[in-house]
């Protein structure tokens, strides 16, 4: 597992983990049942709270992606490639969602929105 | 797990009354400037002061009357007091042998050689960073379910300051049941090992709080004064004048990030907690 | 409470220039000298030696980390008046054996036969000194108890000088030495070993009471 965290990020640090376990798994970096390092030693690997990663580690598990078993450890979950692609193609929709409403704050018309999509897909 | 119950000392003019948790398993930090109380709190936790009022406990034992079995399972670093300056670290080993029956010789012996401590040199010719680790390595080389370390990295260049934190890491990696608790004033240390924080000023305690939830949900807003008669102060915790304006500490972060997208925010960090709930309005 | 032995026989050890100093000169008085001096002379020196261990403990604020070992305050206590004892025993040993050492090379047995038995009540009745150092120290300090210390010692002689001057020359009621001449000297003996005794436990009672008070 590669985490890399940015401390002056305005995302929570949790959500920085969450979000990068999330894409290892669904890339296949993080194998089905593969075993996710301890809360402890992730934390002093990362140099963080271990509060921080059992928060992350228990969202992911409300979110479906990882199982924790009591006493063993956390384990990534065995997805269906539906949901993992559902989970990926909602990244995107929350970033797309971003993109406007900066855009939006900024002045931009609908239409001139839509011509920078255009051209973006264009390339 | 230790609990500080209404814990009252009074030391002529100063008066400390505080209540406290620390569950087993959690690292718990406090954090204040120097005779805000910390160090009469962890003494009062190891039985070395009797309170005025009271009770403090560490897994349902009271601190006053703990056994000598008790304190085995507790790892001690105190900023300014150790072995006698006349021991070398051959005969710290070999009082720390006889002293504590779980003490682990060769992880001491190794971490000394790795810390660059030499067995023959007389503590008295220690650096200060030399005494620091030390006494950190001295805490945890016993198998200690509770450590308590008063101020473990204070004086220390930043180096010497990661050496032992992460010296403290890899003990809670290699513990997983054990619980910490430490005092400091530098922030960036407990930032990144603990999991939450007590803050006490002038013998209370004004803030307690998880690391988590003061790194991503406070934060420092800075504004002009036109923004700041327009800003919607519900959130904000305290404030603090300045040459260009207002600067604000909040707890909702989000919201001002919602709400206001144009104005300066900073994450939170533990210092702005400090300098913002003991220093400002 | 062995980690505590453990500590102040190191700590002792570290003066062993001194302690080798102390040796070197007890050896040429007892040659120059007459009688078993040297037993009672190491004796006294081990029994001030193993009471400043505590003026050890105390500095540079050692008292406050040394207190969260795992023994009891009560243990703490113990231990000073146990390593006393050995130190004096071991101390009263090493004299012994000079003395004997120097006095069969003499091939004078018969000193050694009539004066070695006696210098074993030394040993309580020099206790007496830890008795009343060891919660002199642990109260006031290191310093003060010095200072403290010098008081005692001088009152205690002023004391002395003046029932001598006093009663030197008066005839007294009951002359000491004659009522002492009527027990037997083993009886005598095992007077003295009891009073010291009490003495020796009446100031751990104390010491023990002045330590679980302390605030470190």
């Amino acid at each position: 597992m590669r985490i890399i965290l940015n401390n002056s990020s305005m995302v929570p640090i949790y959500e920085q983990l969450m979000d990068q376990i999330k894409n290892e798994i669904i890339s296949g970096s993080l194998a089905e049942n593969e075993i996710l390092p301890s809360v402890r030693s992730l934390s002093a690997e990362l140099r963080i709270s271990a509060l921080t990663v059992k928060k992350a580690y228990d969202k992911l598990e409300e979110e479906g992606f990882v199982v924790t078993v009591h006493g063993k450890g956390t384990y990534v979950a065995a997805t269906d490639k539906q949901l993992a692609l559902e989970a990926r193609k909602k990244t995107v929709e929350d970033d797309f969602a971003a993109a406007v409403q900066k855009a939006g704050s900024i002045g931009l018309t609908k239409d001139e929105i839509m011509e920078i999509v255009r051209i973006l897909l264009e390339e | 797990m230790v609990i500080i119950d209404n814990l009252a000392k009074n030391y002529g003019g100063f008066r400390l009354n505080v209540s406290m948790e620390i569950p087993n398993g959690t690292v718990t930090g406090i954090i204040g400037k120097n005779g805000a109380g910390k160090t009469t709190i962890i003494k009062a936790i190891l039985g070395l002061i009797r309170p005025d009022e009271g009770h403090v406990t560490i897994n349902g034992i009271e601190s006053t009357a703990l056994s000598g079995a008790d304190k085995a399972g507790i790892g001690v670093a105190l900023s300014d007091s150790g072995f006698s300056r006349y021991l070398d670290l051959k005969d710290v080993i070999c009082i720390l042998k006889k002293m504590y029956p779980t003490f682990d010789e060769d992880f001491f012996r190794k971490s000394c050689a790795a810390q660059g401590l030499a067995l023959d040199k007389k503590l008295k010719d220690y650096s200060t960073g030399m005494h620091a680790k030390l006494r950190v390595l001295t805490a945890i080389s016993h198998k200690a379910d509770l450590l308590i370390m008063d101020e473990p990295t204070a004086g220390l260049d930043v180096e010497a300051r990661n050496e032992i934190l992460d010296m403290l890491r890899q003990y809670l990696s290699d513990n997983e049941n054990c619980s910490i608790l430490l005092t400091s004033h530098i922030s960036s240390d407990i930032e990144s090992l603990c999991d939450d924080i007590y803050l006490i000023n002038d013998g209370k305690i004004i803030l307690h709080e998880d690391t988590d939830t003061v790194l991503s949900n406070y934060a420092i807003l800075k504004v002009n004064d036109d923004d700041y008669e327009k800003l919607d102060k519900s959130y904000i915790l305290s404030t603090k004048k300045e040459n260009f304006g207002y600067v604000c500490f909040t707890n909702e972060k989000q919201f001002y990030v919602d709400n206001y997208p144009d104005i300066i925010i900073e994450n939170g960090k533990i210092d702005d907690l400090i300098l913002m709930m003991t220093g400002g309005k | 409470m062995l980690g505590l032995l453990v500590k102040d026989l190191r700590i002792t050890l570290t003066r062993k220039y001194a302690l080798l100093i102390i040796l070197f000169i007890s050896l040429i008085m007892s040659l120059s000298m007459e009688g078993p001096f040297i037993i009672g002379y190491l004796t006294m020196i081990a029994l001030m030696l193993a009471v400043s261990t505590i003026a050890y403990d105390e500095m540079d604020n050692g008292y406050a980390f040394m207190m969260t070992m795992p023994f009891s305050r009560k243990a703490y206590v113990r231990e000073k008046y146990l390593f006393c004892l050995i130190s004096a025993l071991i101390a009263w040993c090493i004299g012994a054996i000079i003395y004997c050492g120097i006095y069969l090379y003499r091939n004078d047995v018969s000193a050694i036969m009539e004066q070695l038995p006696a210098q074993l009540v030394l040993i309580p009745v020099f206790f007496v000194l830890p008795a009343i150092m060891i919660p002199l120290q642990l109260k006031l300090g290191a310093e003060r108890s010095r200072i403290a210390t010098y008081i005692i010692f001088g009152l205690v002689a002023g004391i002395i000088i003046t029932a001598k001057r006093l009663f030197g020359n008066a005839d007294l009621p009951l002359d000491p030495e004659i009522a002492l001449d009527g027990f037997s000297p083993v009886l005598a003996l095992i007077a003295i070993v009891a009073v010291c005794l009490l003495i020796a436990f009446s100031s751990y009672l104390c010491s023990a009471r002045i330590v679980m008070k302390k605030e470190f």
